[in-house]
Protein backbone atom coordinates (compact mmCIF):
# COMPACT_ATOMS: atom_id res chain seq x y z
CA UNK A 1 0.00 0.00 0.00
CA UNK A 2 1.69 3.31 -1.11
CA UNK A 3 2.27 5.94 1.81
CA UNK A 4 0.59 9.38 1.33
CA UNK A 5 2.28 11.11 4.45
CA UNK A 6 5.21 9.56 6.61
CA UNK A 7 6.97 11.47 9.83
CA UNK A 8 10.08 11.02 10.68
CA UNK A 9 11.44 12.00 13.75
CA UNK A 10 8.92 14.80 13.80
CA UNK A 11 9.50 17.45 16.29
CA UNK A 12 7.87 20.27 17.29
CA UNK A 13 8.72 23.37 20.18
CA UNK A 14 7.54 26.81 21.11
CA UNK A 15 9.98 27.97 22.42
CA UNK A 16 10.87 25.73 25.15
CA UNK A 17 7.49 24.31 25.07
CA UNK A 18 7.56 20.66 22.98
CA UNK A 19 4.78 20.13 21.56
CA UNK A 20 4.90 17.18 19.08
CA UNK A 21 7.63 14.95 20.71
CA UNK A 22 9.58 12.65 18.10
CA UNK A 23 6.29 11.45 15.86
CA UNK A 24 7.52 8.51 13.38
CA UNK A 25 4.35 7.88 11.22
CA UNK A 26 2.72 6.49 7.67
CA UNK A 27 -0.18 7.37 6.73
CA UNK A 28 -1.41 4.99 4.13
CA UNK A 29 -3.24 6.41 0.86
CA UNK A 30 -7.30 5.72 0.97
CA UNK A 31 -8.48 5.32 4.17
CA UNK A 32 -9.97 7.40 6.42
CA UNK A 33 -8.30 8.65 9.55
CA UNK A 34 -9.25 9.62 13.04
CA UNK A 35 -6.60 12.17 14.34
CA UNK A 36 -7.29 12.09 17.76
CA UNK A 37 -6.86 13.60 21.30
CA UNK A 38 -7.40 15.99 24.20
CA UNK A 39 -6.87 19.36 24.07
CA UNK A 40 -3.14 20.70 23.82
CA UNK A 41 -2.16 17.17 22.44
CA UNK A 42 -0.99 18.56 19.20
CA UNK A 43 -3.59 17.83 16.88
CA UNK A 44 -3.87 21.19 14.94
CA UNK A 45 0.02 21.82 15.21
CA UNK A 46 0.64 18.52 13.65
CA UNK A 47 -1.80 19.07 10.89
CA UNK A 48 -0.41 22.85 10.28
CA UNK A 49 3.14 21.22 9.83
CA UNK A 50 1.88 18.75 7.29
CA UNK A 51 0.45 22.17 5.40
CA UNK A 52 3.70 24.02 5.51
CA UNK A 53 2.03 26.60 7.70
CA UNK A 54 4.57 25.53 10.79
CA UNK A 55 8.31 24.51 10.36
CA UNK A 56 9.51 21.46 11.76
CA UNK A 57 11.93 21.93 14.93
CA UNK A 58 13.57 18.92 13.78
CA UNK A 59 12.54 15.73 12.16
CA UNK A 60 11.17 15.39 8.36
CA UNK A 61 8.20 15.05 6.51
CA UNK A 62 7.21 13.94 3.32
CA UNK A 63 3.88 14.26 1.69
CA UNK A 64 3.75 12.39 -1.57
CA UNK A 65 7.28 12.27 -1.06
CA UNK A 66 7.65 15.44 -1.10
CA UNK A 67 8.26 18.10 2.03
CA UNK A 68 5.74 20.10 2.29
CA UNK A 69 5.75 23.65 -0.46
CA UNK A 70 4.42 24.40 -3.64
CA UNK A 71 4.22 20.32 -5.04
CA UNK A 72 2.38 19.04 -1.81
CA UNK A 73 0.06 22.18 -1.44
CA UNK A 74 -1.93 21.73 -5.01
CA UNK A 75 -2.66 18.13 -3.69
CA UNK A 76 -3.30 18.73 0.15
CA UNK A 77 -6.85 20.41 0.74
CA UNK A 78 -7.12 21.60 4.21
CA UNK A 79 -9.75 22.84 6.19
CA UNK A 80 -8.13 25.39 9.41
CA UNK A 81 -9.89 25.32 12.60
CA UNK A 82 -10.50 28.92 12.32
CA UNK A 83 -11.88 31.35 9.76
CA UNK A 84 -9.26 31.88 7.32
CA UNK A 85 -11.72 33.68 4.63
CA UNK A 86 -11.46 37.30 4.27
CA UNK A 87 -14.95 39.07 5.02
CA UNK A 88 -15.35 41.10 2.11
CA UNK A 89 -15.41 39.07 -0.87
CA UNK A 90 -18.85 37.31 -2.10
CA UNK A 91 -19.06 33.77 -2.20
CA UNK A 92 -19.00 33.55 -5.62
CA UNK A 93 -15.58 35.75 -5.76
CA UNK A 94 -14.31 32.93 -3.59
CA UNK A 95 -15.09 30.68 -5.85
CA UNK A 96 -13.21 32.10 -8.55
CA UNK A 97 -10.06 32.75 -6.59
CA UNK A 98 -10.09 28.94 -5.33
CA UNK A 99 -10.68 28.06 -9.17
CA UNK A 100 -7.52 30.42 -10.06
CA UNK A 101 -5.19 28.75 -7.68
CA UNK A 102 -6.26 25.10 -7.83
CA UNK A 103 -6.18 23.05 -10.83
CA UNK A 104 -8.46 20.61 -9.18
CA UNK A 105 -11.43 22.60 -7.56
CA UNK A 106 -14.90 21.91 -8.72
CA UNK A 107 -16.77 24.64 -8.53
CA UNK A 108 -20.00 23.39 -10.49
CA UNK A 109 -19.53 20.43 -6.83
CA UNK A 110 -19.15 24.05 -4.85
CA UNK A 111 -22.36 25.60 -6.07
CA UNK A 112 -24.17 22.58 -6.36
CA UNK A 113 -23.41 21.83 -2.45
CA UNK A 114 -24.39 25.93 -1.56
CA UNK A 115 -27.41 25.32 -3.34
CA UNK A 116 -28.41 21.72 -1.06
CA UNK A 117 -27.11 23.90 2.21
CA UNK A 118 -29.13 27.26 0.94
CA UNK A 119 -25.93 29.32 0.77
CA UNK A 120 -26.45 32.19 -1.81
CA UNK A 121 -23.33 32.72 -3.93
CA UNK A 122 -23.86 36.19 -4.04
CA UNK A 123 -23.81 36.74 -0.07
CA UNK A 124 -20.57 38.25 1.13
CA UNK A 125 -18.89 36.31 4.20
CA UNK A 126 -19.89 39.52 6.41
CA UNK A 127 -23.31 38.80 6.47
CA UNK A 128 -22.85 35.12 7.47
CA UNK A 129 -23.22 33.27 10.98
CA UNK A 130 -19.81 31.65 12.25
CA UNK A 131 -21.61 28.62 11.66
CA UNK A 132 -22.61 29.17 7.84
CA UNK A 133 -18.73 30.82 7.35
CA UNK A 134 -17.50 26.75 8.40
CA UNK A 135 -19.78 25.69 6.42
CA UNK A 136 -18.82 27.47 3.17
CA UNK A 137 -15.02 26.42 4.12
CA UNK A 138 -16.00 22.92 4.33
CA UNK A 139 -17.75 23.21 1.05
CA UNK A 140 -14.72 24.79 -0.80
CA UNK A 141 -12.61 22.26 0.73
CA UNK A 142 -14.64 19.44 -0.15
CA UNK A 143 -14.86 20.59 -3.63
CA UNK A 144 -11.11 19.79 -4.39
CA UNK A 145 -10.13 16.78 -5.97
CA UNK A 146 -7.32 16.37 -3.97
CA UNK A 147 -5.14 13.41 -2.40
CA UNK A 148 -4.82 14.00 1.00
CA UNK A 149 -7.83 16.60 2.73
CA UNK A 150 -6.70 17.64 5.99
CA UNK A 151 -9.64 18.34 8.19
CA UNK A 152 -8.74 20.17 11.59
CA UNK A 153 -11.72 20.24 13.84
CA UNK A 154 -14.71 20.47 11.07
CA UNK A 155 -17.35 19.65 13.15
CA UNK A 156 -16.75 21.76 16.27
CA UNK A 157 -18.69 24.21 15.71
CA UNK A 158 -21.59 23.36 14.23
CA UNK A 159 -25.63 21.90 15.33
CA UNK A 160 -25.68 18.78 15.14
CA UNK A 161 -28.38 18.02 12.25
CA UNK A 162 -25.32 20.34 10.11
CA UNK A 163 -22.52 17.80 11.55
CA UNK A 164 -24.55 14.81 10.07
CA UNK A 165 -24.53 16.87 6.48
CA UNK A 166 -20.79 17.50 6.80
CA UNK A 167 -20.17 13.89 7.36
CA UNK A 168 -22.26 12.98 4.84
CA UNK A 169 -20.81 15.41 2.24
CA UNK A 170 -17.14 14.48 3.46
CA UNK A 171 -17.60 11.09 2.65
CA UNK A 172 -19.63 11.89 -0.84
CA UNK A 173 -16.84 14.00 -2.02
CA UNK A 174 -13.92 12.28 -2.16
CA UNK A 175 -12.40 9.70 -4.02
CA UNK A 176 -11.36 6.19 -3.03
CA UNK A 177 -7.71 6.71 -3.71
CA UNK A 178 -7.48 9.87 -1.38
CA UNK A 179 -7.03 9.93 2.32
CA UNK A 180 -8.72 11.92 4.79
CA UNK A 181 -7.28 12.89 8.39
CA UNK A 182 -9.95 14.60 10.76
CA UNK A 183 -8.84 15.80 13.88
CA UNK A 184 -11.60 15.94 16.82
CA UNK A 185 -12.12 15.41 19.66
CA UNK A 186 -16.64 14.50 19.45
CA UNK A 187 -15.31 11.12 18.74
CA UNK A 188 -19.08 9.28 18.71
CA UNK A 189 -19.73 11.69 16.05
CA UNK A 190 -17.08 10.44 13.37
CA UNK A 191 -16.31 6.77 14.88
CA UNK A 192 -18.35 4.99 12.43
CA UNK A 193 -16.72 6.31 9.09
CA UNK A 194 -13.03 6.01 10.74
CA UNK A 195 -10.81 3.42 8.94
CA UNK A 196 -7.79 4.02 11.02
CA UNK A 197 -7.26 6.11 14.21
CA UNK A 198 -3.72 7.41 15.77
CA UNK A 199 -4.37 8.72 19.32
CA UNK A 200 -2.37 11.79 20.35
CA UNK A 201 -1.26 12.32 24.08
CA UNK A 202 0.80 15.31 25.07
CA UNK A 203 2.73 15.61 21.63
CA UNK A 204 3.40 11.58 21.25
CA UNK A 205 1.95 9.04 19.97
CA UNK A 206 0.16 6.64 22.21
CA UNK A 207 -1.69 4.79 19.41
CA UNK A 208 -2.03 4.32 15.67
CA UNK A 209 -4.14 1.45 14.72
CA UNK A 210 -6.67 -0.02 12.17
CA UNK A 211 -9.88 0.58 13.57
CA UNK A 212 -10.85 -2.93 12.95
CA UNK A 213 -7.80 -4.11 14.60
CA UNK A 214 -8.58 -1.78 17.75
CA UNK A 215 -11.88 -2.99 18.43
CA UNK A 216 -10.44 -6.88 18.25
CA UNK A 217 -8.18 -6.27 20.91
CA UNK A 218 -9.72 -4.10 22.88
CA UNK A 219 -13.57 -5.29 22.17
CA UNK A 220 -14.14 -1.60 22.50
CA UNK A 221 -15.13 0.90 20.78
CA UNK A 222 -12.89 3.93 19.44
CA UNK A 223 -15.24 6.33 21.88
CA UNK A 224 -14.71 3.90 25.04
CA UNK A 225 -11.14 3.36 24.46
CA UNK A 226 -10.49 7.28 23.98
CA UNK A 227 -12.36 7.73 27.46
CA UNK A 228 -10.21 5.22 29.18
CA UNK A 229 -6.92 6.30 27.50
CA UNK A 230 -7.48 9.70 28.43
CA UNK A 231 -9.31 9.79 31.69
CA UNK A 232 -8.35 12.64 33.57
CA UNK B 1 0.67 32.36 -10.21
CA UNK B 2 1.83 36.20 -9.71
CA UNK B 3 -0.38 37.39 -12.54
CA UNK B 4 -3.50 36.21 -10.51
CA UNK B 5 -1.70 37.21 -7.22
CA UNK B 6 -1.33 40.55 -8.52
CA UNK B 7 -5.00 40.62 -9.46
CA UNK B 8 -6.65 39.72 -6.27
CA UNK B 9 -4.10 42.17 -4.60
CA UNK B 10 -4.95 44.88 -6.48
CA UNK B 11 -9.01 44.08 -5.99
CA UNK B 12 -7.92 44.03 -1.86
CA UNK B 13 -6.48 46.66 -1.91
CA UNK B 14 -8.67 49.05 -4.74
CA UNK B 15 -11.79 48.44 -2.88
CA UNK B 16 -10.17 51.46 -0.05
CA UNK B 17 -8.44 53.74 -2.27
CA UNK B 18 -10.63 54.29 -4.97
CA UNK B 19 -13.32 55.48 -3.05
CA UNK B 20 -10.58 57.43 -1.11
CA UNK B 21 -8.97 59.49 -3.76
CA UNK B 22 -13.04 59.80 -5.37
CA UNK B 23 -14.03 61.52 -2.39
CA UNK B 24 -10.30 63.83 -2.28
CA UNK B 25 -10.89 65.00 -5.73
CA UNK B 26 -14.56 65.49 -4.90
CA UNK B 27 -13.48 67.77 -2.11
CA UNK B 28 -10.74 69.15 -4.09
CA UNK B 29 -13.77 70.42 -6.86
CA UNK B 30 -15.85 71.50 -3.87
CA UNK B 31 -13.64 73.81 -2.82
CA UNK B 32 -12.46 75.30 -6.15
CA UNK B 33 -16.43 75.74 -6.74
CA UNK B 34 -16.95 77.54 -3.65
CA UNK B 35 -13.67 79.69 -4.53
CA UNK B 36 -15.33 80.58 -7.89
CA UNK B 37 -18.39 81.73 -6.21
CA UNK B 38 -17.01 83.75 -3.43
CA UNK B 39 -18.83 86.79 -3.34
CA UNK B 40 -17.01 89.28 -0.93
CA UNK B 41 -13.73 87.54 -1.14
CA UNK B 42 -12.02 90.08 1.38
CA UNK B 43 -14.78 90.68 4.12
CA UNK B 44 -14.14 90.47 7.31
CA UNK B 45 -17.57 89.52 9.27
CA UNK B 46 -17.87 85.77 9.44
CA UNK B 47 -20.56 84.27 6.72
CA UNK B 48 -22.23 81.48 6.67
CA UNK B 49 -20.35 80.82 3.55
CA UNK B 50 -17.08 81.62 5.10
CA UNK B 51 -17.76 79.09 7.40
CA UNK B 52 -18.54 76.66 4.78
CA UNK B 53 -15.61 77.03 2.94
CA UNK B 54 -13.23 76.62 5.89
CA UNK B 55 -15.09 73.68 6.85
CA UNK B 56 -14.56 72.29 3.37
CA UNK B 57 -10.84 73.48 3.28
CA UNK B 58 -10.56 71.58 6.39
CA UNK B 59 -12.02 68.21 5.37
CA UNK B 60 -9.93 68.34 2.45
CA UNK B 61 -6.58 68.72 4.29
CA UNK B 62 -7.62 65.83 6.74
CA UNK B 63 -8.47 63.98 3.28
CA UNK B 64 -5.27 64.60 2.32
CA UNK B 65 -3.07 63.46 5.01
CA UNK B 66 -5.17 60.49 5.40
CA UNK B 67 -4.36 59.30 1.90
CA UNK B 68 -0.89 59.45 3.08
CA UNK B 69 -1.77 57.92 6.09
CA UNK B 70 -3.59 54.86 4.57
CA UNK B 71 -1.31 54.54 1.59
CA UNK B 72 0.92 53.46 4.68
CA UNK B 73 -1.17 51.30 6.64
CA UNK B 74 -2.45 48.91 3.88
CA UNK B 75 0.49 48.57 2.41
CA UNK B 76 1.57 47.11 6.36
CA UNK B 77 -1.49 45.30 7.23
CA UNK B 78 -1.98 43.62 4.09
CA UNK B 79 1.29 42.24 4.47
CA UNK B 80 0.67 41.25 8.49
CA UNK B 81 -2.42 40.62 8.05
CA UNK B 82 -3.08 38.97 4.39
CA UNK B 83 0.50 36.69 4.89
CA UNK B 84 1.46 36.23 8.63
CA UNK B 85 -2.82 36.91 10.13
CA UNK B 86 -5.16 34.71 9.93
CA UNK B 87 -5.73 34.84 6.23
CA UNK B 88 -2.09 33.41 6.22
CA UNK B 89 -3.59 29.77 6.47
CA UNK B 90 -5.18 30.39 2.64
CA UNK B 91 -2.34 32.46 1.22
CA UNK B 92 0.16 30.12 2.65
CA UNK B 93 -1.46 26.71 1.45
CA UNK B 94 -1.79 28.30 -1.87
CA UNK B 95 0.43 26.52 -4.34
CA UNK B 96 2.66 29.22 -4.99
CA UNK B 97 6.24 30.34 -4.34
CA UNK B 98 6.72 32.52 -0.99
CA UNK B 99 8.97 34.90 -3.48
CA UNK B 100 5.49 35.67 -5.49
CA UNK B 101 4.10 36.61 -2.08
CA UNK B 102 6.36 39.10 -1.30
CA UNK B 103 6.94 40.58 -5.06
CA UNK B 104 2.80 41.15 -5.27
CA UNK B 105 2.72 42.97 -2.07
CA UNK B 106 5.56 44.58 -3.03
CA UNK B 107 4.42 45.83 -6.74
CA UNK B 108 1.13 46.60 -5.82
CA UNK B 109 2.43 49.04 -2.45
CA UNK B 110 4.34 50.82 -5.32
CA UNK B 111 1.59 51.26 -7.15
CA UNK B 112 -0.78 53.03 -4.53
CA UNK B 113 2.23 54.99 -3.41
CA UNK B 114 2.57 56.57 -7.24
CA UNK B 115 -1.64 56.81 -7.42
CA UNK B 116 -1.58 58.44 -3.96
CA UNK B 117 0.79 61.08 -4.96
CA UNK B 118 -1.16 61.58 -8.30
CA UNK B 119 -4.30 61.95 -6.60
CA UNK B 120 -2.87 63.97 -4.08
CA UNK B 121 -1.31 66.52 -6.71
CA UNK B 122 -4.76 66.66 -9.27
CA UNK B 123 -6.17 67.55 -6.24
CA UNK B 124 -4.23 70.63 -5.42
CA UNK B 125 -4.10 71.70 -9.47
CA UNK B 126 -8.16 71.40 -8.90
CA UNK B 127 -7.85 73.83 -6.06
CA UNK B 128 -5.35 75.80 -7.83
CA UNK B 129 -7.33 76.34 -10.54
CA UNK B 130 -4.44 76.74 -12.72
CA UNK B 131 -4.85 76.05 -16.53
CA UNK B 132 -3.12 73.22 -18.36
CA UNK B 133 -0.70 75.25 -20.22
CA UNK B 134 0.27 77.68 -17.32
CA UNK B 135 0.60 73.77 -15.77
CA UNK B 136 2.53 72.46 -18.51
CA UNK B 137 5.03 75.92 -18.27
CA UNK B 138 5.71 75.52 -15.01
CA UNK B 139 6.28 71.69 -15.37
CA UNK B 140 9.07 72.38 -18.69
CA UNK B 141 10.64 75.35 -16.17
CA UNK B 142 11.02 73.11 -12.74
CA UNK B 143 12.79 70.47 -15.30
CA UNK B 144 14.94 72.39 -16.63
CA UNK B 145 16.22 73.78 -13.73
CA UNK B 146 16.79 70.25 -12.10
CA UNK B 147 18.84 69.26 -15.50
CA UNK B 148 20.52 72.59 -15.07
CA UNK B 149 21.46 71.24 -11.72
CA UNK B 150 21.67 67.43 -12.72
CA UNK B 151 22.08 67.02 -16.27
CA UNK B 152 20.19 65.06 -18.37
CA UNK B 153 21.53 61.93 -17.78
CA UNK B 154 20.81 62.96 -13.73
CA UNK B 155 17.27 63.77 -14.99
CA UNK B 156 17.07 59.47 -15.95
CA UNK B 157 18.46 58.88 -13.16
CA UNK B 158 16.45 60.84 -10.66
CA UNK B 159 13.13 58.50 -11.11
CA UNK B 160 14.90 55.35 -10.73
CA UNK B 161 16.53 56.39 -7.70
CA UNK B 162 13.15 57.30 -6.10
CA UNK B 163 11.95 53.62 -7.81
CA UNK B 164 14.64 52.21 -5.64
CA UNK B 165 14.79 54.20 -2.61
CA UNK B 166 10.60 53.56 -2.37
CA UNK B 167 11.38 49.56 -2.68
CA UNK B 168 13.90 49.87 -0.13
CA UNK B 169 11.44 51.75 1.83
CA UNK B 170 8.92 48.97 1.78
CA UNK B 171 10.77 45.82 1.87
CA UNK B 172 12.86 46.87 4.73
CA UNK B 173 9.23 47.26 6.83
CA UNK B 174 8.56 43.54 5.32
CA UNK B 175 11.69 42.24 6.65
CA UNK B 176 11.25 43.95 9.98
CA UNK B 177 7.62 42.49 10.25
CA UNK B 178 8.96 38.85 8.75
CA UNK B 179 11.77 39.45 11.47
CA UNK B 180 9.16 40.37 13.98
CA UNK B 181 7.90 36.90 13.63
CA UNK B 182 10.22 34.90 14.50
CA UNK B 183 9.39 35.86 18.16
CA UNK B 184 7.20 33.61 20.18
CA UNK B 185 5.22 36.23 21.63
CA UNK B 186 4.49 40.11 21.27
CA UNK B 187 5.13 40.03 16.89
CA UNK B 188 4.04 43.24 16.62
CA UNK B 189 6.09 44.99 18.83
CA UNK B 190 8.92 42.91 17.88
CA UNK B 191 8.29 44.18 14.48
CA UNK B 192 8.15 47.50 15.33
CA UNK B 193 11.63 47.21 17.40
CA UNK B 194 12.97 45.25 14.55
CA UNK B 195 12.28 48.70 11.98
CA UNK B 196 14.40 50.31 14.46
CA UNK B 197 16.91 47.56 14.25
CA UNK B 198 17.06 47.11 10.71
CA UNK B 199 16.79 51.63 10.12
CA UNK B 200 19.97 51.41 12.19
CA UNK B 201 22.00 49.00 10.23
CA UNK B 202 20.51 50.79 7.15
CA UNK B 203 22.48 53.78 8.05
CA UNK B 204 25.43 52.23 9.77
CA UNK B 205 25.90 50.57 6.22
CA UNK B 206 25.42 53.68 4.21
CA UNK B 207 27.91 55.36 6.47
CA UNK B 208 30.55 52.93 5.78
CA UNK B 209 29.73 53.24 1.87
CA UNK B 210 30.38 56.42 1.73
CA UNK B 211 32.92 56.25 4.22
CA UNK B 212 34.61 54.06 1.53
CA UNK B 213 33.95 56.56 -1.25
CA UNK B 214 34.55 59.38 0.70
CA UNK B 215 36.69 61.72 -1.85
CA UNK B 216 33.68 61.83 -4.29
CA UNK B 217 31.23 62.52 -1.33
CA UNK B 218 33.18 64.81 0.60
CA UNK B 219 34.07 66.91 -2.22
CA UNK B 220 30.63 66.92 -3.25
CA UNK B 221 29.66 68.16 0.29
CA UNK B 222 32.33 70.74 1.34
CA UNK B 223 32.11 72.63 -2.02
CA UNK B 224 28.48 72.95 -2.92
CA UNK B 225 29.29 75.28 -5.06
CA UNK B 226 31.20 73.76 -7.49
CA UNK B 227 29.13 70.75 -7.89
CA UNK B 228 29.08 69.29 -11.58
CA UNK B 229 25.60 67.82 -13.06
CA UNK B 230 28.48 65.09 -13.34
CA UNK B 231 29.63 64.36 -9.82
CA UNK B 232 25.91 64.36 -8.90
CA UNK B 233 25.44 61.79 -10.93
CA UNK B 234 27.67 59.79 -9.89
CA UNK B 235 26.89 60.12 -6.43
CA UNK B 236 23.13 59.49 -7.47
CA UNK B 237 24.23 56.24 -9.31
CA UNK B 238 26.23 55.23 -6.21
CA UNK B 239 23.19 55.90 -3.72
CA UNK B 240 21.15 53.66 -6.53
CA UNK B 241 23.45 51.01 -6.37
CA UNK B 242 23.87 50.87 -2.43
CA UNK B 243 20.08 50.89 -1.89
CA UNK B 244 19.32 47.73 -4.78
CA UNK B 245 21.99 45.80 -2.74
CA UNK B 246 19.61 46.68 0.68
CA UNK B 247 16.37 46.22 -0.72
CA UNK B 248 17.83 42.65 -2.45
CA UNK B 249 19.41 41.89 0.57
CA UNK B 250 16.55 42.41 2.39
CA UNK B 251 14.16 40.37 0.30
CA UNK B 252 16.01 37.65 0.33
CA UNK B 253 16.22 37.94 4.09
CA UNK B 254 12.22 38.39 3.79
CA UNK B 255 12.01 35.38 1.64
CA UNK B 256 14.31 32.59 3.44
CA UNK B 257 12.11 33.53 6.53
CA UNK B 258 9.12 33.09 5.53
CA UNK B 259 9.66 30.07 3.49
CA UNK B 260 11.85 28.31 5.42
CA UNK B 261 11.13 29.80 9.32
CA UNK B 262 7.32 30.07 8.54
CA UNK B 263 5.27 29.83 12.20
CA UNK B 264 1.88 30.51 12.04
CA UNK B 265 0.51 30.05 15.22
Amino acid sequence: MSKIVECKNLCKSYGSKKVLDNINLDIPSGKIVGLLGPNGSGKTTFIKLLNGLLTPTSGKILIDNNTPGVETKKIVSYLPERNYLNDWMKVSDLIKFFKDFYDNFNADKAYDMLGKLGINPKDSLKTMSKGTKEKVQLIFVMSREAKLYLLDEPIGGVDPAARDYIIDTILRNYNEDATIIISTHLIADIEQILDEVIFLKEGQIVMAKSVDELREESGKSVDSLFREVFKC
Amino acid sequence: MLGKLIKYETKATARVFLPLYSVLLLFALINRIIDLFRTIPDSNKMSFGKILSGFILAVYIVLIIGTAIMTIVIMIQRFYKNLLGDEGYLMFTLPVETWKHIVSKLLIAILWIVLSILAALCSVIIISGISMSELMDDFVNIIEIIKGQIGTVGLYLAPFYIFVMTVLVIITIYAAIALGHLFPKHKLVTSFAMYAVIYFVNQLISVLYIMVFRNMFFKALFTPALISPHTVQIIISALIVLEALLAVGYFVLTNIILSKKLNLE
